[in-house]
């Protein structure tokens, strides 16, 4: 079914959009939220909370793209979860991810004034925009939607080392960018 | 956390880069030499309790698509279209039966709490004469547009004489066909449902009368041997939530055919190698929980049960202590369908059970497996890995012509009265569409399509439009004037009518 019906039946308060919607998002939902949790019960928990927070925001919201927004809601709340969840337990998913995004942090030394979120949100989209197509999708998908190195270099067909030097040398690359805009984090 | 800051930056990035991130593959354009898929889907219904993986409603956009609102020579096409209502016939033709026929649309609210109209109560009704100096005793059919799975409120009230009748119910097939799966941006694949979503398309399907005659003759059979391996005493440690139990083997594949029920996924490879693998359920849920390989052709030879600490079936991810018994068996392919069916609706969908009997709905899955699903001369890509969830939830919810047969006399130049009474949900555009037709309700009526009959005369007439006002039609009603009954003529195919309801 297409984006407008589902979202149609959201306005029109169907409840088939819900099932809709997990028939053709359900498992990319999922997978987001399991590459980030790493937890089948959280995931599928977060997954279902995605389907109430859709249902409860559209109308008004009327989404251009729902996989995007979708995939938005499922960050939102996986992240959220976790951040809930780690001090009881570590969740690999969302570590790697950070801890890997570290990269992409300008010296704090450097710059002094604290940006505002959407600002940032402006340079990345910014930097994204200058990728070629290639590295905008494999940045996209391993910061994004979480996908695993070994998923996205089996996809690549190329080694996952080959892959996780591309994805270095996307952060660095990324990191320059948000220097060169002064921004510090 | 400055590392939180770049996600949550990189959550709000456009939507255009994340659909193409979505959509885009990393491979280089050349052949795959094996495909992996992944399936949480039955796991994300049960755990929603809705399980109908509906594709309701999968009308086309483009090519038909963001037609909504578009011109029409004869009326809009709407994004959801619901169907014509169509005429009755008989089962063989009669000339001496001279037909006139009487439509009308009760736009009442449906409650008083209503707020505002959505759809009709539509009253089709004929006087059907013998012209002969005998009485005619013959079948009459009423077809009407729906699904098995609403069929409850679709189903007309028939009346011969203003006494209700019990009508043999006929289901004819699945109305539409498939698409890419980007739909109309797309169309090559069978990937994704294309329902009908004009008049025209229930002409094309039902004029030269083989879809009646479908509807008609009795459902195929699933008299197959098959082997059946069944899961059950499923075991994993318990402190991982999402261990998972995979099975391997290699076939031949122009010997053997695999369905699978109850699996989250699984890998394919052209060399025949085969993995399934289901998430082992939790320790509350393992006494319900169905799994089941159903190998068609020539049997497996050896398999390998794998354990692993969750989806991903690969190398170094193995897990110790996943187990389960694996029972072998020989049994006739509509017995295991048959049970499948009734664990579906029970795990999955008992919302929405259909209201038929068993049998047929078997029939009607039974004719779907062999029009599209595995069995299929022509597999359609949507059901090449053959879940059997997919072809049961989708003969459920995919639309058809439902025939409605029943016996009538007319006497010897005398006549009779036929009326069918119905709910009928409006054709329309979704709101958030950008369509002009946002809010508006389209019902169709064809005059001829499917049937024997020949109508004398043809009128048609409206009821409580207070709270309506007419958009467009060709019917020739006249609100302001007071025009609520008009004659039609028998000769035009079809007539459309688009109301908005007044707030």
């Amino acid at each position: 079914m297409e984006d407008m019906q589902i979202i149609g039946m959201f306005q029109a308060r169907n409840e088939n959009a819900i099932k809709e919607t997990a028939v053709k998002y359900g498992r990319l939902l999922y997978s987001i939220a399991f590459n980030l949790l790493s937890n089948h019960e959280d995931s599928e928990e977060i997954v279902n909370d995605t389907y109430e927070k859709a249902w409860n925001t559209i109308p008004p919201q009327c989404p251009s793209s729902l996989s995007a927004y979708l995939g938005r809601i499922t960050r939102n709340l996986s992240i959220n979860h976790w951040h809930k969840q780690r001090a009881q337990k570590r969740s690999g998913g969302v570590k790697v991810l950070l801890s890997e995004l570290h990269d992409c942090i300008p010296n704090p030394d450097t710059v002094e004034a604290r940006i505002e979120t959407m600002e940032l949100v402006r340079v990345i989209d910014r930097w994204l925009t200058e990728l070629p197509v290639d590295n905008r999708v494999l940045f996209l998908r391993r910061y994004w939607f979480g996908d695993t190195v070994n998923r996205l270099a089996d996809e690549a067909a190329v080694s996952p080392n080959k892959l996780a030097g591309r994805l270095y040398r996307l952060r660095r690359s990324l990191k320059r960018a948000l220097e060169k805009e002064g921004i510090s984090l | 956390m400055k590392e939180k800051k770049i996600f949550d930056a990189l959550t709000e990035v456009r939507d255009q880069y994340v659909e193409e991130a979505r959509t885009t593959s990393l491979k280089k354009k050349q052949a795959f030499t094996r495909k992996r898929w992944t399936i949480a889907a039955a796991s994300l219904f049960v755990m929603l309790g809705i399980t109908a993986m509906t594709i309701r409603n999968g009308f086309p956009f483009g090519g038909n698509a963001g037609s909504g609102g578009a011109g029409h020579t004869e009326g809009s096409i709407f994004m959801s279209y619901a169907g014509p209502v169509f005429p009755l016939t008989l089962k063989a033709s009669d000339d001496d039966i001279i037909a006139e026929r009487n439509i009308s649309y009760d736009f009442s609210l449906a409650t008083e709490e209503s707020l505002r109209v959505w759809g009709a109560s539509v009253k089709d009704s004929y006087i059907l004469s013998n012209s002969s100096t005998s009485d005619k005793k013959i079948m009459a059919v009423y077809p009407f547009a729906g699904s098995f799975m609403e069929l409850g409120e679709q189903l007309p009230v028939v009346s011969v004489d203003k006494h209700q009748v019990l009508p043999e119910l006929y289901a004819g097939g699945y109305s539409g066909g498939f698409t890419g799966v980007y739909g109309s941006d797309n169309p090559d694949g069978s990937e994704n449902i294309l329902q009908l979503d004009s008049w025209e398309g229930y002409k094309s399907l039902m004029e030269d009368g083989n879809y009646q005659n479908n509807a008609f003759s009795p459902y195929p059979e699933l008299s197959q041997q098959v082997t059946v391996y069944t899961f059950t005493g499923f075991q994993a440690p318990e402190e991982y939530d999402a261990a998972t139990q995979a099975i391997s083997f290699t076939i031949d594949p122009d010997k053997t055919m695999i369905m699978q029920y109850g699996f989250n996924g699984g890998e394919y490879r052209e060399d025949g190698f085969r993995r399934f693998s289901y998430f082992v359920p939790r320790p509350e849920q393992r006494h319900r929980s169905t799994k089941l390989l159903i190998v068609i052709g020539d049997d497996i030879t050896d398999y390998n049960l794998e354990g692993y600490k969750n989806g991903a079936c690969e190398a170094g991810n193995e897990l110790e202590g996943v187990s389960a018994t694996v029972t072998r068996s020989v049994q006739d392919l509509s017995q295991v369908m048959r049970q499948l069916i009734g664990d579906f609706f029970e795990q999955y969908d008992s919302e929405y059970v259909p209201v038929v009997s068993k049998d047929m709905f078997l029939g009607a899955v039974t004719e779907f497996f062999y029009q599209y699903g595995l069995l299929s001369e022509s597999v359609r890509d949507r059901y090449q890995y053959g879940m059997v969830e997919d072809i049961i939830s989708e003969t459920n919810t995919l639309d058809r012509v439902f025939y409605l047969e029943f016996p009538i006399t007319v006497p010897a130049g005398g006549s009779i009265t036929i009326t069918a009474d119905m709910h009928k949900e409006p054709s329309y555009d979704f709101y958030c569409s950008g369509s002009d037709n946002k809010g508006i309700q389209g019902y169709d009526m064809v005059t001829r399509l499917g049937s024997n009959l020949l109508f004398a005369r043809l009128t048609a007439e409206l009821i409580s439009t207070e709270r309506i006002e007419i958009v467009r039609q060709n019917f020739g009603f006249d609100l302001s004037q007071g025009v609520t009954r008009v004659e039609l003529s028998p000769g035009l195919e079809h007539y459309y009518l688009e109301i908005r309801p007044l707030e």
